[in-house]
């Protein structure tokens, strides 16, 4: 085989092993992190110690919910203390329960709480509560809230692969079409490329 | 146009693969220069006079921080192109919150915009068609044209890098062609753009200067600096805000402690040690192409590079790999330390987030190298990688500096 065609076949593979992976770890990422509620945006800070804690309510999109991200600061590591993150129900009875290390959280960035998924909460209000056993002021840990004080939180949970993957390239391909004439002029210039290139002889 | 006919098959190939990733793929860095650029059509002459004067009325307030040319161009594609953009785009571009991926006409919008890179892309093949030897045309072509790296910069993060790349290429181009003022005209076009390619100026110059030409250098420095200083001058002094670009502040990053209270930048050492080798070393060793390779590669793999940064060496490398196969595998652990390094980003944007369009919710999804690096030691990973990209590097520049001045072979 000649060496063009050899680097043409590898980077023929490469191409498509790289386009494998990020369709694949796109599809495997969205099946375990559908976006449930989100409360993102606010710049205010509080500070989470053992005689302050914050709060924040959820309520979810969606039947289970596996993941929540909290925006924290835990500036230079000063907390090494355990840091609790739970999940409570409209009685205030804990419904889930993460301890993490102070040491594990970062500066200003988003702190992953994964737990055992929590089913059958669709529409229902939930409270998130962070605790620390850190003294103030000095290891506090910092909390980004919302105007109302509300701390900000991403969740997540989690469905099929073969489900999440049939349902967004339904979506895909319904928001693409629907752009008609782009759709149409975009179908033609592709099509007529392709005749082309099937024409054009081998060697050439 | 007909050298390039024998490889009409492989370039209607590489425009199809291009046409088919062109509407999918998305990074915000093309939304936010094309929201800059889109002031153009409102009659907004100086970017950088008009964000400071409105920045507090503005919904996305960050510094244009690239050279005016830049805004022309881009803007002046934006104007001529907005009848194709569709009634959505304006709402597109002033979108800051969670309408990236959804627009309705986003496909349309990135295909649309995607176009001056995807000629100027082409351009670069149809140069090496010109520059390389005919025995080589259809390797350099074959890894131009399907290399993942070029597809990744130019699709994806979708940046104008492509722009000054093609005009480097087109100054050694005509240099080896004895134009000069085309080759200074050349470099300065690029630098209107980018500032990169005024740093391959002193090569260029100490080249002719040691050809005792120095007529030939006025030339040079005349086509360089004429266009530069006249796409400057037009925005006079808001040009200084491309100072505040990644390049200018990431090659001082990185440096070497000669003493406690003196600390020098590893770019500038190893750029002097170049100049040197430019000034005093072997003339028929090394051409204009080592050392542009060379600074494009050094400032890959001695400063924190943005993965587009690779674009600017990638024609050299190619001009040296396709004549010796053995050194193709040298670019196996130079693609995988540059892949590793970019799933070390702490940015979602390069990666899944490429496939926003397809999958709107995966940003929201959290980011993949908080993933990854949850499995994996993630220093110890990108501090193995750093070493193999140094070393990879270093490798390509000894063999290229031993192989001599390839192009007058080419």
């Amino acid at each position: 085989m000649q060496t063009e065609h050899r680097i043409g076949l590898a980077l023929g593979l490469v191409n498509i092993a790289l386009l494998a992976f990020l369709v694949g770890a796109s599809v495997l990422y969205l099946s375990k992190y559908l976006p449930n509620d989100f409360r993102k945006t606010g710049e205010r800070q509080v500070e989470v110690h053992k005689e302050y804690e914050a709060f924040s309510t959820l309520t979810s999109t969606r039947d289970n919910l596996s993941v929540i991200f909290v925006r924290l600061r835990n500036f230079v590591h000063r907390s090494k203390e355990p840091f609790v993150f739970s999940i409570l129900d409209e009685e205030a009875r804990v419904l889930r329960k993460v301890e993490i290390s102070g040491a594990n959280i970062g500066d200003g960035e988003w702190t992953r709480f994964q737990f055992t998924p929590l089913t059958g909460i669709k529409d229902r209000k939930l409270t998130l509560k962070l605790h620390s056993d850190s003294p103030y002021p000095s290891q506090s840990v910092i909390a980004f809230t919302d105007p109302s004080g509300e701390f900000l939180f991403k969740s997540f949970g989690r469905g099929e692969a073969a489900a999440v993957a049939l349902e967004n390239l339904t979506d895909f391909a319904n928001r693409f079409f629907a752009d008609k004439t782009f759709a149409l002029f975009y179908v033609l210039i592709v099509g007529v490329s392709l005749a082309v290139l099937l024409k054009v002889r081998k060697n050439v | 146009m007909l050298a390039s006919k024998p490889y009409l098959r492989l370039i209607l190939f590489a425009v199809i693969l291009r046409l088919l990733i062109m509407p999918i793929l998305f990074h915000p860095d093309i939304k936010t220069q094309y929201y800059h650029a889109n002031f153009l059509s409102q009659g907004v002459f100086n970017i950088y006079q008009y964000i400071e004067q409105n920045k507090d009325n503005l919904p996305y307030s960050d510094t244009f921080n690239y050279p005016p040319l830049a805004y022309y161009t881009l803007g002046g594609w934006n104007y001529l192109v907005s009848p194709f953009l569709g009634q959505t785009f304006q709402n597109w571009l002033f979108e800051w919150r969670e309408g990236w991926y959804t627009n309705p006409q986003i496909f349309r919008q990135l295909f649309v915009l995607k176009i001056p890179y995807l000629l100027a892309d082409l351009a670069v093949g149809f140069l090496l068609i010109k520059i390389l030897n005919e025995k080589y045309r259809r390797r350099a072509l074959t890894l131009w044209f399907f290399n993942p790296v070029s597809l990744y910069i130019i699709y994806a993060l979708a940046n104008f890098d492509i722009f000054p790349t093609l005009l480097t290429l087109l100054a050694a181009f005509y240099f080896k062609k004895k134009k000069f003022f085309s080759s200074g005209l050349s470099l300065g076009l690029g630098a209107a753009l980018k500032l990169f390619p005024l740093l391959f100026l002193p090569f260029f110059l100490l080249a002719l200067y040691r050809e005792k030409s120095y007529r030939e250098v006025l030339r040079l420095i005349a086509g360089c600096f004429g266009v530069f200083a006249l796409s400057a001058t037009l925005m006079w002094p808001g040009i200084f805000n491309v100072t505040g670009s990644g390049l200018v502040g990431k090659m001082l990053e990185i440096k070497v402690t000669v003493s406690p209270s003196l600390h020098i930048p590893l770019f500038y050492i190893l750029y002097g040690l170049l100049l040197s080798l430019a000034a005093f070393g072997k003339e028929r060793k090394a051409g204009i192409e080592f050392f542009i390779l060379s600074v494009t590669l050094m400032i890959f793999s001695v400063t924190r590079f943005h993965p587009q940064w690779f674009l600017w060496s990638l024609p050299f490398l190619i001009f040296f790999v396709v004549r010796k196969a053995r050194t193709l595998y040298l670019l196996i652990p130079l693609l995988l330390s540059y892949l590793v390094l970019i799933l070390g980003f702490q940015d979602n944007f390069l990666t899944l987030g490429i496939l926003g369009p397809v999958f709107p919710l995966i940003y929201s999804a959290g980011s993949l190298e908080q993933t990854l690096f949850n499995v994996i030691d993630k220093a110890q990973t990108v501090m193995w990688a750093q070493l193999t990209l140094a070393v990879t590097v270093g490798l390509i520049l000894l063999a290229s500096y031993r192989e001599g001045r390839y192009a007058d072979r080419a």
